[in-house]
């Protein structure tokens, strides 16, 4: 029986007084034996309540009389153990949760009931109060009493309830995480990992431990991954908390993924644990970055352009005129219109290259806000030089919500091309601005000849025309700049010439909004 | 037939532009003296008196470029501007850059003004008659 090892043996024996010979107990009364080791061995064996200490992992250190003769071992026999052999699994789970529990924080906890199980397999409900053992301002282990109770008082059974159907909820959870198509770790209350999902496996990894043993999470996955810091926020705030475009180190490179971190309750009303749940976007983010890539280049290559390449165009130019100067009178008949024609390649070519620029800002971002469209048009309408009187506008509604830059940009060039191609001097061009549900629509159109429709793909490409730069001057970026905006805004164009030798174009570019009552 | 006391130092590496130059002042008959640098680090050397074949004679007008090797145009502001010599001279910027992020620096150092070479179209002559102007109504720091 446990009861034999009673004094013999001075486990707690790390007081002032452990080294002192055994046999001095005989000789020594009690009140001079104070404070040794096996003098508070005497006192604790004395204590009915079952009294355990225990170190790192949940490992048994020493028991009392009371618990050793409930559990049937020696203190031998306990020493380095978990748990009795009777006890279910379990329970033991749960006692080793509760022991990390008050390990890490250093917090004392109150279980109102617990189950424990005796040497003859027989279960009764404990009271137990585990507090830390702390040195140093470190814990070095636990100490739990535990107090038989007679009879269980309702915070007792209600304790036991919703503990029972928290693990059989928690066993529910893990399977059913398991099987989910998405990468998603669940986490216990103590930032324990109690379940991953396939998806996560191949992800991240698999866990390479029992998740059984309850792994920390920081150690297997959190530290590695860059959530440790994240998950703790998510856990002292018990809020939601989303990274995103979190990148993971990888093999080939960074992979990117939406991470949220979200508290989960039991159905009884404890808080749980949290949720991990990861959304792959390395292409998206990749191809992001290769967009911010491709327009950070275009925009270097279109001030490279607009400075460099026309530093050389302007001495051409000078050159010219220089030479045109000087000879003056001498300068005539074929000589003296190649000088202009080369002037006039000249201006073409510095229009090409402010275009190019113009092409390379256009569509940037920018805040959508409440634009008011009668200013807009009056101001728009007013840069066009002399062309007022032809432009009849006709607003279906005053405010929208739009980028204002960009829409500037759209009427500013569909306009101007309106009144280039729109025929004989008196044509008159149309604007027209109207909302349908979820869309505001803006209109423009002309009474010219209008486009073949064959060409209504190609117009919009980049320095496209359709007649002779010599008959009609332009780059031909207009086009192209509405288009780059609109996609910039997730807009749309569309074009429409009902016969296109003569019946005008309609330009109808829509974008996503509302507008403004 | 106007006669100027000023003297100009044309700060400008490309030799079409300082012939450009050159010319306007002839047919606009403006005599003032013209010292030539081909970048900031000469137009310094210039201004310090460190050049014994060149020498400027006060008052003075700076016309500067802003593309330039060596030292470009910025670069030359911000060494003349901490020079407390020469920090309060007349600076006027002549360029092809219209960047709006150019102008915005070219006035944070105080130039007295900002033209477009290309804005004077084929008549480069009326920018500099424009420059004339200027400098015969103001008055340029004295000696």
């Amino acid at each position: 029986m446990p009861s034999e090892d009673r004094g013999r043996r001075p486990v707690l024996g790390q007081g002032p007084n452990a080294g002192r010979p055994r046999d001095s107990l005989r000789s020594v009364s009690f009140v001079d034996e104070r404070r040794s080791g096996a003098w508070f061995e005497t006192v604790l064996d004395a204590v009915e309540h079952m009294v355990l200490v225990k170190g790192e992992n949940s490992r048994l250190l020493w028991a009392n009389r009371a618990f050793r003769d409930y559990y049937g071992m020696t203190v031998e026999e306990l020493e380095g153990t978990v748990d009795g052999p009777q006890s279910s699994v379990d329970h033991t789970l749960q006692y080793v949760r509760d022991d990390h529990q008050v390990f890490t924080t250093g917090r004392t906890l109150d279980i109102p009931a617990e189950p424990v199980t005796d040497h003859r397999g027989r279960t009764r409900m404990f009271h137990t109060v585990k507090s830390a053992v702390v040195r140093d301002g470190v814990s070095v282990g636990t100490v739990g009493i535990s107090t038989l109770l007679e009879r269980m008082d309702d915070t007792a059974a209600e304790y036991v309830q919703s503990r029972a159907v928290n693990a059989g909820f928690t066993r529910q959870l893990r399977g059913f995480v398991s099987t989910l198509p998405q990468p998603i770790a669940l986490l216990d209350k103590q930032q324990q990992l109690v379940s991953v999902s396939e998806a996560w496996s191949q992800a991240f990894g698999e866990p390479g431990a029992d998740l059984d043993d309850l792994p920390s999470f920081g150690a297997l996955y959190g530290d590695r991954l860059g959530l440790s810091d994240a998950v703790s926020e998510a856990f002292a705030s018990s809020t939601s908390s989303r990274l995103d475009a979190h990148p993971v180190r990888a093999e080939g490179g960074p992979r990117f993924f939406d991470v949220g971190i979200h508290p989960w309750v039991f159905p009884s009303g404890p808080t749980g644990g949290v949720i991990i749940v990861a959304n792959e976007v390395t292409s998206l983010r990749r191809s992001e970055l290769e967009l911010t890539r491709s327009n950070r280049d275009l925009e270097r290559f279109a001030y490279v352009a607009s400075h460099d390449l026309k530093s050389p165009l302007h001495g051409v130019s000078q050159l010219v005129r220089f030479i045109q100067e000087d000879l003056g009178a001498l300068l005539q008949g074929e000589v003296a219109e190649n000088f202009e024609l080369l002037q006039g390649r000249v201006t073409r070519m510095r229009t090409f290259l402010d275009d190019l620029l113009r092409y390379s800002r256009a569509g940037a971002e920018e805040p959508w806000v409440a634009v008011d469209l009668r200013r807009i048009t009056r101001e728009l309408i007013e840069d066009l030089d002399g062309s007022a009187e032809n432009i009849d506008v006709h607003l279906e509604l005053e405010q929208a919500v739009l980028p204002e830059t960009g829409l500037r940009q759209i009427l500013q060039n569909l306009l101007q091309n309106a009144i280039a191609h729109g025929g004989a001097g008196s044509a008159r061009v149309g604007l027209r601005a109207f909302a349908e549900p979820g869309e505001v629509s803006f209109e423009v159109h002309d009474r010219g000849p209008g486009i073949d429709p064959a060409y209504h793909d190609q117009i919009f490409d980049m320095f496209q025309t359709l007649k002779p730069r010599d008959r009609q001057e332009g780059s031909g970026i207009g086009l192209s700049i509405v288009r780059r905006v609109l996609e910039r805004h997730r807009g749309t164009v569309r074009v429409e010439s009902p016969t296109f030798d003569g019946g005008g174009t309609r330009f109808v570019v829509t974008f996503p909004s509302a507008q403004v009552l | 037939m106007k006669t100027h006391p000023s003297s100009i130092l044309l700060v400008e590496d490309d030799i079409v532009d300082r012939k450009a130059f050159v010319r306007a002042m002839k047919a606009l008959k403006i005599t003032s003296p013209v010292v030539v640098a081909e970048d900031g680090v000469e137009a310094l050397e210039i201004l310090r008196g460190r050049d014994p074949k060149r020498r400027l004679q006060r008052p003075f007008i700076i016309v500067l470029d802003l593309n330039m090797p060596r030292m470009n145009g910025f670069q030359f502001l911000e060494q003349l501007r901490g020079d407390p010599e020469l920090s309060n001279a007349a600076v006027l910027v002549l360029t092809t850059s219209k960047a709006r992020g150019d102008i915005e620096r070219a006035y944070s150092h105080h130039v007295a003004g900002y033209l477009l070479k290309e804005d004077l179209g084929a008549s480069f002559t009326e920018a500099i008659g424009a420059l004339d102007r200027y400098w015969s109504l103001v008055q340029l720091p004295p000696e």
